[in-house]
C-alpha cells in the first residue's frame, strides 16, 4: 500500500513538474527572445578590445571601459530531473538539460547588457566577454542541483562625438 | 578604482605594476532559501534567492580585491577573472583576481 502511495506521489510530482516547468520555460524563452531582439545593436564579443578596434576607431575615442556582470541560477523541474535520472542509466543526449543551461547562459548575458545600459546610459559594445557555468548543490540529501551562469566582460562607451 | 577585464585602459598610460591582487569569499546558503529552492526543484524556474546570494558574494570578493589594491596604492585593476567552486556541501567559494596598476 505504502509503495503505491509513493509511486502515485512521484507520478503527481512528475506531472506537476512537467506542466509548471514547461510553462516557466516557454515564458522565459519568449522573454529572452524579445529582450535579445531589443539589444541586438549591442554586440557582445569574446575578443579583447585591441582586436575589435584595430580598424574601427582610435582608442582615444573611448570614454569609459569598465567591468560589468550578470548572473542567474536556474533549477530544472522534477520532470527533467526524473528524465535525467532515467537517461543517465543508459547514457545518451539530454536535451531536457540542454535547454536549462541555454536559458541560463543567454539570460546571464542579457542581464549583463541590461545592467551595463542602466549604469552607463549607453554602451557601444561588450568586449572580452566570459561566461562561467557552475553547479549549485541542491538539497543536502539529494544530488539534485541547479545551474548558475555568470557572464562578465568590459563595457565600452565611445565618446559622443563618435556617434552618428 | 577602475576595474576591467581587458589588459589596458583606453587612453591612459600604465605607470606602475603592483602584481596580482585577489579577493575570495566562502558563503553557505540560508536554511530558508534552501527550503524554497527545494520547492523550485519540483516546479523549475529561476532561484531568485541563490541568484542574489551569489551576486552579493561576488561583490564582496571584488570589494576585498579592491581593498588590497588600494593598500598598494593602485588606482585600477586590469585583466580581472572570476572562479567559482563548490568546496563543501552547501558552500561555495568565489575567487576573483586581477593585476593592480597605477594609470595616468
Amino acid at each position: 500500500m505504502e509503495a503505491i502511495i509513493q509511486l502515485i506521489t512521484i507520478a503527481v510530482l512528475i506531472a506537476i513538474g512537467y506542466f509548471t516547468g514547461k510553462h516557466y520555460e516557454d515564458t522565459h524563452f519568449k522573454s529572452i527572445k524579445e529582450r535579445e531582439a531589443a539589444l541586438v545593436n549591442l554586440p557582445a564579443l569574446t575578443m579583447p578590445l585591441k582586436d575589435v578596434l584595430r580598424q574601427q576607431a582610435n582608442q582615444k575615442a573611448i570614454e569609459r571601459a569598465e567591468l560589468v556582470m550578470g548572473n542567474i541560477v536556474i533549477s530544472p523541474d522534477y520532470f527533467k530531473i526524473f528524465v535525467g535520472g532515467l537517461v543517465s542509466l543508459f547514457g545518451g543526449g539530454l536535451p531536457v538539460f540542454e535547454s536549462v543551461v541555454d536559458r541560463a547562459r543567454r539570460e546571464s548575458v542579457l542581464r549583463l547588457k541590461e545592467k551595463a545600459m542602466l549604469v552607463f546610459g549607453h554602451v557601444d559594445m561588450i568586449v572580452n566577454l566570459r561566461i562561467e557555468t557552475s553547479r549549485i548543490g541542491g538539497n543536502s540529501n539529494e544530488a539534485i542541483s541547479s545551474v548558475e551562469a555568470f557572464a562578465y566582460g568590459t563595457a565600452i562607451k565611445l565618446k559622443d562625438a563618435v556617434h552618428p | 578604482m577602475i576595474l576591467t577585464t581587458i589588459d589596458h585602459i583606453p587612453g591612459a598610460e600604465i605607470g606602475e605594476h603592483y602584481g596580482m591582487v585577489t579577493g575570495s569569499t566562502v558563503r553557505a546558503k540560508h536554511v530558508f532559501t534552501d527550503f524554497m529552492s527545494g520547492l523550485k526543484n519540483i516546479f523549475g524556474g529561476e532561484m531568485g534567492g541563490y541568484t542574489a546570494l551569489l551576486e552579493e558574494t561576488r561583490q564582496q570578493s571584488i570589494d576585498r580585491m579592491v581593498q588590497q589594491a588600494e593598500k598598494l596604492g593602485a588606482n585600477a585593476v586590469l585583466n580581472i577573472r572570476f572562479a567559482t567552486s563548490d568546496i563543501a556541501q552547501g558552500a561555495a567559494e568565489i575567487y576573483v583576481y586581477g593585476t593592480a596598476v597605477k594609470v595616468r
